[in-house]
C-alpha cells in the first residue's frame, strides 16, 4: 500500500487539488523568481578531502546502476575499496536500480553479487524508485529497506540528518500531502530528499524535470533544504545553487550517456559524463564534504557544503 | 506567512468564493439554473461519481481476493514476492475473465478523462506535460484488459499537474501512460484493469 495514502489531504493538498481545478493551473505554487533567497551554501571548487571523522555521517549514492555491466562491477569495486579508508554505512540509490527484467536472479546478479562486500560489512542500501524499476518488488525486498512503501522517511544513524526517498515519477495529491507533512515534522537540522527525476540537470537526454520542480522546489525552499540527490540522467553533475539548494545528479553508477551534459549550461558547477561514478558524502555538524569518485578511482569532483541556515 | 501559503490561501479565496457562487447558482433563479456551465458541472460530477463507483467496486473484489493468499511474510524473499504478485494476478484474472475495455472508462467517463486531459494537454503547460509523459514512453506495449504490464518495461513518468486534476484513485490503483493511451494499472499484479485508447491528441 502506498504509504502515504493513509494520511488525510492537508489543507495545502486541498487548496492544491481545487486551485488546479478552478482553472489557475501553473500560478500555486511560486516561481523562481519568487521564491525566497535563502542563504547559498558554500561550494568549494578545489579537491577537498573527505575528512573522515569520528561520528560524523558516512554515505554514498548511487543511481542508474543495475545492468550487470563490466563497468557496474568495476565501480562497485572502487565503492568496496574506499569503505576500507572511509567506513560509510549506508547507501542511498536515486532509482533505476535494476534495468531489463526485474525478478529474483536479476536482484542476486545485478545487486547482491556485485555489492556482495558493501552488503557483508552490513551497509543499508536505502532504495528509491526509477521509471525502469519493478515497484511492487523493489519496495518490498529486504535489501533496499523500503518497508514495502514507494516513498518514506528515515533517521540517519548518527548525526542530525533525516532522508527522505520520494517517487518522483508518480507525485498524486496524497503523495504530495505526505512530503508536506513529514518535511513540516522533521525536526533534524539536515533534511536530504532523494529520488529519480531531477529538478535541474544539464542533461540533453532528459534535463531538469521542471513539472516535478514547480511542486517540489517550493516545499524544499521552505523546509530549508540544502542539497537534492537524483538521477535519471546518466552521468554525474553538482549544479550551482538553485534558489539556495546545491542539486546532485548521480546517474552514473552503471549506465553512462558520454558527452551528455550540455556544455553550456549554465546550471553546472562541475559536471563529468566520461565514465561511471559514484558519490561518497560525510556530515559533520553544519558542513557536508563529498568527493565524486569515478571507475578509475579519481575524484572527479569534490567540496564543501555549508547547511542553509533557517531563515530568521 | 511564506509567500507559498500566501499564494495558496489566494488560491482557497478563489475556491471559496467560487463555491459561494455555485451554491448561489444552485438556489438561485430558473433562467441560472439552466445555465450551460452549471449543467456541465453536474454531469461532470455524475462521471467523476460513476468512475469512482467503478473503481471501489474493481478495489474491493481485488482486495477480497487478497485476503484468500498466504499473507506474505515481510522478510519474504524476492521468489515468494513474484509468487504472491502472479497468484493474485490469476485470480484477478479468472474472477474478471469477461472483463472488456470499457467497464470502467465507460463512454461518457471516457469524455470526461479526454476533457480533463484536453485542458491540461491544450493549455500552456501542454508542450511540458507532453515532453512529460514522452520522455521514455513504452509506446509498443500492446495494451489489453487483464494483461500483466510487461516485465521490465518502463513506467512513465506522470505529470504532477495532471494527477491533481484526475479524479483519486484507490491505494492499490494508478495511471500511467502508454503512448497516448490512459492506463488504469492495478499496482500489486501489475495488470491493466482499463484504458482509455488515444486519450490525448497525438
Amino acid at each position: 500500500m502506498r504509504a502515504g495514502r493513509r494520511i488525510a489531504p492537508s489543507f495545502v493538498v486541498v487548496a492544491l487539488v481545487l486551485g488546479y481545478a478552478v482553472g489557475t493551473a501553473g500560478g500555486l505554487l511560486p516561481d523562481r523568481a519568487d521564491a525566497p533567497q535563502a542563504p547559498q551554501p558554500s561550494a568549494q571548487t578545489a579537491t577537498v578531502a573527505l575528512p573522515n571523522r569520528d561520528g560524523s555521517l558516512k554515505f554514498a549514492v548511487l543511481g542508474d546502476w543495475g545492468n550487470g555491466s563490466r563497468q557496474q562491477i568495476e565501480l562497485a569495486g572502487q565503492m568496496s575499496k574506499l569503505r576500507e579508508r572511509f567506513p560509510f554505512e549506508l547507501v542511498i540509490t536515486v532509482g533505476d536500480n535494476i534495468y531489463g527484467s526485474n525478478n529474483a536472479q536479476s536482484l542476486r546478479r545485478r545487486f547482491e553479487e556485485v555489492y556482495k562486500d558493501l552488503i557483508t560489512a552490513d551497509v543499508k542500501f536505502y532504495a528509491s524508485l526509477g521509471n525502469h524499476d519493478d515497484r511492487e518488488l523493489q519496495r518490498r525486498y529486504t535489501l533496499f529497506n523500503m518497508d514495502g512503501k514507494f516513498y518514506y522517511t528515515f533517521k540517519a544513524p548518527r548525526q542530525d540528518v533525516r532522508f527522505f526517498a520520494i517517487e518522483s515519477s508518480y507525485l498524486d495529491v496524497a503523495h504530495i500531502g505526505w512530503i508536506q507533512k513529514v518535511l513540516q515534522e522533521s525536526g533534524e537540522k539536515w533534511k536530504i530528499p532523494y529520488f529519480h527525476h531531477p529538478l535541474y540537470s544539464s542533461g540533453r537526454r532528459h534535463g531538469s524535470q521542471d513539472q516535478i520542480r514547480t511542486i517540489l522546489e517550493p516545499l524544499f525552499i521552505k523546509y530549508n533544504i540544502s542539497v537534492a540527490f537524483a538521477g535519471h540522467d546518466h552521468f554525474y553533475e553538482r549544479t550551482k545553487p538553485q534558489n539556495g539548494i546545491v542539486h546532485f545528479v548521480v546517474g552514473s553508477g552503471g549506465q553512462l550517456r558520454r558527452g551528455n551534459i550540455e556544455l553550456r549550461s549554465p546550471l553546472t558547477a562541475k559536471g563529468f559524463d566520461t565514465d561511471q561514478a559514484f558519490l561518497a558524502v560525510e556530515i559533520d555538524g553544519d558542513e557536508l564534504f563529498f568527493n565524486a569518485i569515478a571507475r578509475s578511482g579519481q575524484i572527479v569532483d569534490s567540496g564543501v557544503i555549508q547547511r542553509r541556515q533557517p531563515p530568521q | 506567512m511564506t509567500i507559498l501559503a500566501g499564494r495558496l490561501a489566494r488560491q482557497w479565496l478563489r475556491v471559496a468564493l467560487a463555491t459561494v457562487a455555485m451554491v448561489a447558482l444552485e438556489s438561485g433563479s430558473s433562467a441560472l439554473d439552466a445555465w450551460p456551465v452549471q449543467n456541465s458541472q453536474n454531469r461532470d460530477a455524475a462521471q467523476v461519481a460513476d468512475f469512482q463507483k467503478r473503481v471501489k467496486e474493481y478495489a474491493d473484489l481485488r482486495e477480497k481476493l487478497k485476503q484468500t493468499l498466504p499473507t506474505l511474510a515481510e522478510q519474504a524473499p524476492p521468489e515468494d514476492i513474484q509468487q504472491h504478485q502472479r497468484a493474485l494476478e490469476r485470480l484477478i484474472a479468472r474472477a474478471r475473465a469477461a472483463a472488456k475495455r470499457g467497464d470502467i472508462f465507460t463512454q461518457p467517463i471516457r469524455a470526461y478523462f479526454r476533457r480533463q486531459l484536453s485542458r491540461v494537454f491544450s493549455g500552456p503547460d501542454g508542450a511540458r506535460s507532453r515532453r512529460t509523459i514522452m520522455d521514455e514512453n513504452p509506446r509498443t506495449i500492446r495494451l489489453r484488459v487483464n494483461s500483466r504490464y510487461p516485465d521490465g518495461s518502463v513506467l512513465t513518468n506522470m505529470p504532477p499537474q495532471l494527477l491533481l486534476l484526475l479524479p483519486a484513485l484507490p491505494p492499490q490503483l494508478e495511471y500511467r501512460f502508454v503512448g497516448e493511451d490512459l492506463v488504469l494499472l492495478d499496482l500489486e499484479s501489475a495488470m491493466v484493469v482499463d484504458y482509455i485508447d488515444e486519450a490525448i491528441d497525438s
